[in-house]
């Protein structure tokens, strides 16, 4: 899975994010934004917003089909869940979580929001 | 005169050509101007949109310049996959939302670029307008890209040499908008040869031109590393959302195109006191 070697503990951080063009707005903060990322999810926190860390979960093996003409992507979809290989890609509704996800390696600070100024 | 000439390309260039450094010099370094909860409420809503609809795959776009900083006809700097995926949470449990697949380019050396996922509130944070663009490709397209991603079988396509107004149809440079329509175009046509994807994309695809003058054309290249222009023959043509949006439904890759407004900005103009 890919991941952004400078990843969470900048995700939060209020860096302003001037110039996007394929640029990362991870990828411009220093080390103290770890401080702002702190005070960020202490913000979102206060507000009510749960924030979690998490990742996306690697797809379990299985050897379902794929159906295409390509053989490499044959060759290296082989390894697909099932039930999302077959999944029908319609227009049907899907359920997304209500927390704000940034990334596993987040630092880990804990927040008592009684004690936020 | 250096000073001079330094200062030239700041008044001169505009839209891609106008530089962050230039602007930081004159004291105008944009800044977002939406509050962190602001833009995580943003990134629930596209989420929440992205899902009503089924969708999958989409491909998302936000601009991280104002408007009128931007060259004409082009509306967003920046494209990436909003994958639906299953996620674990740090407590362990299961649940699910969108990964973003993009392609960036690293901050220090700026030529180079890498695939990077992460999520809906990175891809926010880069936005300064409130407003983002969709195109769901259609439910055949999802699937075939949904494989391509989750087996990260698009990174035969990446070509880490990046060049931000890089032309869609020469395989030298790549951005992220064009790394989107490479893996849209292994999909449709169910090839990774990326010659073969490249002379498919010059008879098909047709990218949005990009005016520019003499000027620019020869002071881009020295006032913005990223810019490369030896993929370029005539007009500068490169890969846009519309560009996309306009292949995709005319070639049936697509079922919806469409913009996404914050609700934040309407609830902040309806609580403005009347009068």
């Amino acid at each position: 899975m890919r991941t952004l070697p400078l990843a969470s503990c900048l995700l939060l951080a209020a860096t302003p994010m001037s110039f996007a063009d394929s640029g990362n707005p991870t990828a411009r903060a220093s080390g103290e934004s770890a401080g702002a990322s702190v005070e960020a999810t202490a913000t979102l926190a206060s507000a009510g917003v749960t924030v979690t860390g998490a990742a996306v979960v690697g797809v379990t093996g299985s050897t379902a089909g794929v159906l295409t003409g390509n053989p490499d992507l044959v060759e290296n979809s082989l390894d697909f869940a099932a039930g999302m290989a077959a999944a029908p890609f319609g227009p049907g509704p899907l359920e997304v979580t209500d927390a704000i996800i940034i990334a596993d390696d987040a630092p880990l600070v804990p927040f008592d929001a009684d004690e936020a100024p | 005169m250096r000073h001079a000439l330094a200062g030239l390309p700041a008044l001169v260039l505009t839209g891609f050509f106008t530089l962050p450094g230039a602007e930081a010099g004159s004291g105008a370094l944009p800044i977002s101007p939406f509050a962190i909860e602001d833009t995580a409420d943003f990134s629930k809503q596209i989420e929440r949109d992205l899902a009503a609809r089924g969708a999958r795959v989409a491909l998302v776009f936000r601009t991280g310049r104002y408007r009128e900083d931007l060259p004409d006809g082009v509306r967003y700097t920046h494209g990436a996959f909003w994958v639906w995926s299953e996620i674990e949470l740090a407590d362990g449990t299961r649940t699910h939302g969108y990964a973003v697949h993009n392609l960036y380019h690293h901050a220090d050396e700026t030529r180079v670029s890498y695939l990077a996922q992460d999520w809906p509130l990175n891809f926010t944070q880069g936005d300064v307008v409130g407003e983002v663009g969709v195109i769901l490709p259609s439910p055949e397209m999802q699937r075939r890209v949904w494989m391509m991603l989750v087996s990260e079988t698009d990174e035969a396509l990446h070509q880490p040499d990046y060049s931000l107004l890089s032309n869609p149809h020469d395989p030298r440079y790549q951005n992220c908008n064009e790394y989107l329509l490479d893996v849209i175009a292994a999909a449709a046509w169910e090839t990774m040869d990326r010659e073969q994807i490249k002379a498919n994309l010059t008879a098909w695809f047709e990218p949005a031109p990009i005016r520019t003058g003499l000027f620019e054309r020869l002071l881009g290249p020295s006032v913005d590393e990223r810019i490369r222009l030896e993929d370029q023959r005539g007009t500068i043509r490169t890969t846009t959302y519309s560009a996309l949006a306009r292949f995709m439904s005319e070639h049936r890759l697509s079922s919806e195109a469409y913009e996404i407004r914050a609700d934040f900005l309407d609830a902040r103009r309806a609580s403005l006191p009347a009068g």
